[in-house]
């Protein structure tokens, strides 16, 4: 009998992560993807669900946060599939406890799912990381479950976050910590949630990744509102598949950026950078 | 992606350096080029090569102006009515930016008047 749990990804998609319950610790590793990736409770697949991912039934179960990236890379292939109205972004979104929905863009490292996991625990709503569907048609993104992987020196912080009782639990994965187990208030949402501000982190990282070096950055250096072409310049660079998706990806991302008001966020992670864009957001509306 | 931020005044001073003649006539954009008005930027996305450029306004006008049937003169003195300056004083810049707009590829060829 093999124990099955529902991965939810994509666009009005859905994965399944399928595994065989003989193997050595099987149970514990499924239990952990799934609650990795937010998936509610086992269950049987349905007919209409479209993917499948099997466990390989001779690969170790040892390492966890091994096999996690294994399945964040399953998760990250079939995305690429998704439907031809959405494009991905490598981008972090939370519904804020006031209901306004949020994009993180940002290099990796900037900070912007600790931004967004903070935004979740303290009221909000996790929507998702780093693939994340976005539909231009309805500017709105889609709940994205993957698992979520933090930087290690914030983990203490996110923890101080959680609600008491719920401690979260992170194994170590390729130089990030895999968010394993412990609550984090996640979006039920089952409709697209359209978006209200795009949060831009610095470009300095941007600047150290080599990616952004002619983006037209310098008019927005200070904290606060960042102007439509600066944040479509950070929109182009976290779109995955960019060179695919080509001239669809580039209408859509400045239509994005003409509708949704930007602004700019220092990095520094802790309870000031929260405040400081709750500020921001409530002198913008 | 490769992405760059194309301004009347990044090349060299000496506007001559862009190679550039003003009875030169800028033989068309190229083909399978989108734009995108964003904000205070004029973007360009290449079809063909997935590259995006940012220009200025200087550049977004003269880019708009290079229609194959202009010279540079004339495309200065077009720039230069619409800015409300003499012509000489836009010529460099204009020579600048066709300059640039042609080292990026953004131009099918150019042909001497």
């Amino acid at each position: 009998m093999r124990r099955t749990y529902v991965v939810p990804f994509g666009p009005r998609r859905r994965g399944v992560l399928v595994g065989a319950p003989d193997l050595p610790g099987p149970r514990a590793l499924l239990a952990a993807m799934a609650v990795a990736c937010g998936a509610p409770r086992p269950r049987r697949p349905a007919q209409s669900e479209s993917a499948a991912f099997t466990l390989p039934e001779t690969a170790s179960p040892d390492d966890l946060g091994a096999r996690l990236r294994q399945l964040e890379q399953w998760l990250d292939e079939s995305a690429t599939a998704d439907p031809a109205d959405a494009l991905l972004l490598h981008a972090s979104a939370v519904t804020d406890a006031r209901g306004r929905t949020l994009l993180f863009a940002g290099p990796s490292g900037a900070g912007k799912t600790t931004a967004a996991a903070a935004l979740a625990l303290q009221g909000g709503q996790w929507v998702g990381d780093e693939c994340l569907p976005y539909l231009p048609e309805r500017c709105a993104v889609d709940v994205c479950r993957r698992p979520v992987a933090l930087r290690p020196d914030v983990t203490g912080w996110i923890t101080s976050l959680a609600a008491p009782g719920s401690t979260p639990r992170f194994v170590e994965a390729g130089g990030k910590q895999l968010w394993i187990s412990g609550d984090l208030p996640r979006s039920r949402a089952r409709r697209l949630l359209p978006l209200d501000a795009i949060i831009v982190l610095p470009w300095s990282a941007f600047g150290s990744a080599g990616v952004a070096s002619a983006a037209p950055v310098e008019r927005s250096a200070a904290e606060g509102p960042l102007d439509a072409g600066a944040a479509f310049a950070q929109l182009l660079a976290c779109c995955h598949h960019f060179q695919a998706r080509g001239q669809f990806a580039f209408r859509a991302l400045a239509e994005l950026c003409r509708r949704v008001p930007a602004y700019r966020l220092e990095a520094r992670e802790g309870a000031s950078q929260l405040e400081r864009l709750q500020r921001l957001l409530d002198h913008a509306s | 992606m490769d992405r760059h931020r194309t301004t009347s005044s990044e090349s060299p001073e000496d506007p001559a350096a862009s190679g550039v003649d003003v009875d030169e006539r800028p033989e068309g954009r190229i083909d399978n080029v989108s734009a995108e008005v964003v904000g205070h930027d004029y973007v360009l996305h290449d079809g063909a090569t997935g590259q995006v450029h940012f220009l200025n306004q200087t550049a977004a006008l003269v880019w708009d102006l290079c229609d194959g049937t202009r010279t540079l003169r004339e495309i200065a003195a077009e720039v230069a009515r619409l800015y409300g300056r003499p012509a000489d004083v836009v010529v460099p810049d204009v020579q600048r930016a066709v300059g640039l707009l042609r080292d990026h590829d953004l131009f099918l060829r150019s042909a001497r008047a």
